[in-house]
């Protein structure tokens, strides 16, 4: 029996725990919003956020999630009008609406992680998720959107800290894994003891070690995450992260 | 080989709810891309060679290039347009690679080893 929290509820599940959280999310718990694309987590119709972070959930056994926070698309927003889902209705993105589930969980933490994000920043962040109609040009106009009435709405209440901005970076990755925290040190804003400890060269490995884990599905531009790397399986010898 | 931008003129009679009338275009014309430079499969002793996403490449947010969709105006019968956008996009490629380069691809996927070896010395670029 595994126990976790689905969309701020506890629940107890029977299924073994080599089951992948997709089905049982879908079969034993009964939300069918998150979708089955592939099985092998190359094309992000499954995703859900574990503990805030994206995260296949075709590929992930529900065991490695025991104690967790998991969210799926159901509880994005308790009324299902996060900005994400407003900007998708107002510009009708989706055609078939298979992926869009996936897109807006993906595209949900695309922007905890940059609020204003680039056109790089999408390409990368949603280089995961396919969509077979090709909505993405409504995609990435619907993120856009989202992100300035969240910006918007961010600075009207005055809830956004200077020093929550400029630390955006070592905010990014919130997974309790230890590449995670390795991450977190090295993006942490310059300080005395980051510049001391690695500076430039160093994140560019924390990035790597970052992107191979690809349990935390954490990405950046300019990382391997561009080539798809963070997300294919470990060739045969490979070690598996 | 990178696409920059596809610009698309449609005919499609009267045009019913413009705004879904463009998304259908739009995909319609990526889908055409995502086949002209990115998919392509083949069997292998009778068996698809390709049977999950891991190979199969397909188009992806960060292979989308500027779409311009206009449509012509008309008071003709209302016909579809799902489709039509995807078909042409594969020969504009290939002519815009015949214009660029002197070779003429006419296999898809255009791979940019196809165009090196349509150029080869000894091929005829006819």
């Amino acid at each position: 029996m595994t126990t976790f929290d689905l969309n701020g509820k506890t629940v107890s599940v029977q299924s073994p725990d080599d089951a992948a959280l997709l089905w049982v999310i879908r079969d034993e718990l009964g939300l069918t919003g998150t979708k089955f694309g592939c099985g092998i987590g190359f094309c992000g119709a499954c995703t859900v956020h574990v503990e805030g972070r994206a995260t296949r959930s075709c590929i992930t056994p529900v065991a490695a999630v025991a104690g967790a926070k998991i969210t799926t698309i159901e509880g994005l927003d308790p009324t299902g009008n996060h900005p994400l889902q407003t900007a998708w209705l107002e510009l009708q993105v989706p055609q078939c609406g298979y992926c869009q589930p996936g897109q807006i969980m993906q595209a949900a933490t695309l922007l905890k992680d940059f609020p204003n994000p680039t056109d790089q920043d999408i390409n990368v962040v949603m280089a995961g998720s396919v969509c077979r109609c090709m909505t993405y040009i409504r995609i990435r106009k619907a993120i856009k959107l989202a992100a300035a009435r969240m910006r918007e709405d961010t600075s009207a209440r005055g809830r956004r800290r200077p020093s929550e901005v400029s630390a955006g970076n070592a905010r990014r990755c919130r997974t309790k894994c230890r590449i995670g925290a390795e991450f977190r040190r090295r993006r942490a804003p310059p300080s005395g003891r980051a510049r001391a400890s690695g500076g430039e060269g160093g994140v560019g490995q924390a990035d790597t070690q970052r992107c191979r884990a690809r349990h935390c599905n954490h990405v950046r531009p300019g990382t391997r995450h561009a080539n798809m790397d963070c997300l294919r399986r470990p060739r045969a010898g490979e070690p598996n992260p | 080989m990178t696409v920059e931008k596809l610009s698309l003129v449609i005919d499609a009679g009267t045009v019913i709810h413009p705004d879904s009338a463009e998304a259908q275009v739009e995909g319609a014309a990526l889908w055409g891309l995502s086949m002209a430079l990115h998919e392509g499969s083949e069997f292998v002793k009778g068996q698809p060679k390709d049977t999950n996403l891991d190979t199969y490449t397909l188009l992806r947010m960060g292979d989308v290039p500027d779409v311009e969709v206009e449509f012509l105006p008309s008071t003709e019968a209302p016909v579809g347009l799902g489709e039509p956008a995807t078909t042409p996009v594969a020969p504009a490629i290939g002519n815009a690679v015949f214009a660029a380069t002197g070779a003429r691809v006419r296999h898809l996927p255009i791979r940019p080893q196809a165009v090196l070896a349509a150029l080869a010395p000894g091929n005829s670029l006819k």
